[in-house]
């Protein structure tokens, strides 16, 4: 390891952040360099003056002002359940699409499903043995627009 | 069945407000502690410690209780702060020589020569590391509180600020050199003097 990637860990190194290999590395490098002790010392005492200073006291009141203001929200909707409203009403919609899909699909089943004049087949059987029959023949109608939409 | 609803809502909210009273009482002087050294004043670390409870108040169902509290609301602090940086379109970024030529800010250093005592050379340096903090980004300031004056593991400050472990090991690094090049230029008698008395 070189001058430059031990400075480069020796914050994490006084702050007994790495372990194993990395570790004995530079305790080993920092034993023999002379600017690398340097650098570890002024780091060092960098690191023990900020975790010297001290933290200022809070203000007087001000434990009274932040429980007063806390007793400000005591009526405010929790955002929890807003969100739990606001899932009902995305569940509530959901399925009452489905249901109106559902009953669409269905009306719709029993309208091609009933008898017509043409010999009781239905609409939907009636096309699909028309373009059945198209196929087999020449291609007519919807056949030919599909085919005019495949690659060139 | 209505009214147990009610009753039920009713009992939750007043268990949150009685739980945050306490919460409030354990962690607010840490948290002011922090809140100064990230702002630099007291009027706006007032406004921060209490925007910081009423989003902890708002969004307290998604506290994950096997933190401590202080590191979740340290979290939401240091998200705030950054968010109110950010608002405002500017970093705090004192011109260090500008610093007492525009009459606005002045550090007038005491002679310590006449008492070399090491927490004497703290208490005068107090005031250039703020100003070295303050004139950080936002990022590396959060993460050097974090670890040196909070104490915190780098794994916590990752944890707390949502990054890596690797980033936040940078940030410390990086943001200890900018405190120390800072000092070595703005105090240097008081902070040499520190250091000889080690």
């Amino acid at each position: 390891m070189n001058c430059k990637s031990v400075q480069n860990r020796l914050s994490a190194y006084l702050d007994r952040e790495l372990g194993g290999d990395e570790l004995l590395q530079i305790r080993a490098h920092i034993s023999t360099c002379r600017d690398c002790r340097a650098e570890a010392d002024s780091l060092r005492a960098l690191k023990c003056l900020l975790g010297g200073v001290s933290c200022p006291e809070p203000p007087e009141g001000l434990s009274d002002r932040l429980t007063a203001n806390m007793m400000k929200l005591r009526h405010e909707e929790p955002r929890k359940t807003l969100r739990v409203s606001a899932l009902m009403f995305a569940s509530v919609t959901a399925c009452s699409m489905l249901a109106t899909l559902l009953i669409v699909n269905y009306g719709i089943g029993r309208h091609l499903n009933a008898p017509n004049s043409n010999g009781g087949q239905s609409g939907l059987g009636v096309a699909s043995n028309a373009n059945a029959e198209v196929l087999t023949t020449e291609p007519v109608g919807p056949v030919i627009s599909v085919a005019n939409f495949g690659p060139r | 069945m209505i009214f147990s609803g009610v009753q039920e809502r009713t009992t939750t909210v007043g268990d949150r407000l009685e739980l945050f009273e306490g919460l409030i009482r354990d962690s607010y002087k840490p948290a002011y502690g922090l809140a100064y050294r990230l702002t630099g004043n007291a009027a706006e670390a007032e406004d921060l410690v209490q925007e910081s409870f009423v989003r902890a108040y708002r969004f307290f169902h998604r506290y994950d209780e096997s933190l401590p509290f202080t590191s979740w609301l340290y979290r939401i602090m240091t998200n705030a702060h950054i968010d109110s940086i950010r608002r405002r379109g500017r970093l705090r970024t004192t011109s260090l020589e500008a610093a007492g030529n525009d009459g606005s800010t002045t550090w007038d250093l005491p002679d310590l020569d006449a008492s070399p005592d090491r927490q004497m050379l703290v208490n005068a340096l107090d005031e250039p590391v703020q100003k070295a903090l303050l004139s950080m980004t936002p990022e590396f300031r959060t993460a050097v509180l974090l670890a040196d004056v909070e104490g915190l593991a780098y794994e916590e400050v990752a944890e707390i600020m949502k990054t890596s472990v690797g980033t936040v090991r940078s940030r410390i690094h990086r943001g200890r050199k900018q405190i120390r090049r800072h000092l070595l230029k703005h105090a240097p008698q008081t902070y040499r003097s520190f250091c000889d008395e080690l």
